[in-house]
């Protein structure tokens, strides 16, 4: 089992802490109001157990982004929303810009440019921190119940991951989200060892 | 009025209309010319343009590598950078190679600021 060290973890929360404020300034500047985060999550699982772990809206279907990622971090990052949200959130983001007969036929399109923004100010501050570059792939929509989403590497159910998972919402419309990176182990001992570095430079 | 070309890049339907909606709702008289990724762009290589905004992860080539290619054909046009890619080593990349850089999400103020920058009485 890979484990981690105390001060390991909580470097990682921060790192996950300061990334996600990132990304909840730009939803807020993209919604014109607050938005409100919970704690980050760090657990290492494999797939499926984390897939059932996460399912945390009872097999309620969701939707969302995903984008994998390679360089200092490996894996995969997704925003999720529940499904009969999407809509109410892309008429938000595009308010008058786009007819409102054309929003369903844009939805997707436009979650995955939502994503896009979020997930890449997540990534992009992580890189930051860790002073190295990461690449993102194009997003991709993504739709199904968590455990479905979570095992988007088909045949990868026993790979262990680090999950950091962390959830926002936005108080006036009754939307909460969440935001995942799920970290595959090859890549984490790099990771760790980028970390080891910052912390001894403390 | 001085009318101006502006070309959009990005592979996003949605950010071309939003950014399009901007330009369009400050300087109707201004020609719009949009492409969903470095390739079609470079199709418009020989016409005028005088601004260029262009996203920086897309299918194909990414935006970096187009705005090079188009900073060598028009070294007088304005080219910014507009990306959720908000790495530093991009930020450090596009300020090497003389362009602008804005974040996304797209914004009224930031369209305009990237307008400003060819014509500086449309801040």
């Amino acid at each position: 089992m890979f484990e981690i060290t105390d001060i390991q973890r909580d470097y990682i929360t921060e790192i996950l802490n300061i990334s996600m404020g990132s990304a909840a300034a730009v939803l807020s500047e993209m919604v014109g109001e607050e938005v409100g985060l919970s704690v980050p999550e760090v657990v290492f699982l494999p797939r499926r157990v984390a897939a059932d772990k996460f399912d945390l809206n009872n097999s309620a279907k969701m939707s969302g982004v995903t984008q994998s990622v390679s360089g200092a971090i490996n894996g995969d990052a997704l925003l999720m929303f529940p499904e009969e949200k999407t809509l109410t959130i892309v008429r938000i983001l595009l308010g008058d810009t786009v007819p409102v007969e054309s929003l369903t036929e844009m939805e997707q399109e436009a979650m995955c440019e939502i994503g896009n923004i979020i997930l890449n100010a997540i990534v992009s501050s992580v890189a930051n921190l860790l002073q190295k570059e990461i690449v993102s792939s194009l997003p991709h929509f993504i739709s199904g119940t968590g455990r479905e989403i979570y095992a988007i590497n088909a045949g990868c159910e026993d790979d262990l991951v680090m999950f950091l998972k962390v959830g926002f919402g936005l108080e006036s419309q009754s939307i909460n989200g969440h935001v995942t990176l799920m970290l595959n182990v090859p890549s984490l001992r790099e990771f760790i060892a980028h970390l080891d570095e910052q912390i001894n430079a403390l | 009025m001085d009318e101006k070309t502006v070309l959009i890049v990005d592979d996003s339907r949605v950010s071309r209309m939003l950014i399009k909606s901007v330009v369009v709702d400050r300087h109707p008289d201004w020609t719009i010319l949009e492409s969903g990724s470095g390739d079609e762009a470079l199709t418009h290589a020989g016409e005028q343009i005088d601004l260029m905004i262009i996203d920086f992860n897309m299918p194909g080539m990414n935006g970096m590598t187009l705005a090079e290619k188009m900073k060598a054909l028009y070294p007088t046009a304005h080219i910014s950078m507009l990306t959720a890619n908000v790495q530093d080593s991009i930020q450090k990349r596009a300020d090497s190679l003389g362009i602008g850089f804005e974040k996304k999400p797209i914004t009224e103020e930031k369209i305009a600021n990237i307008m400003a920058q060819v014509q500086p009485s449309y801040v």
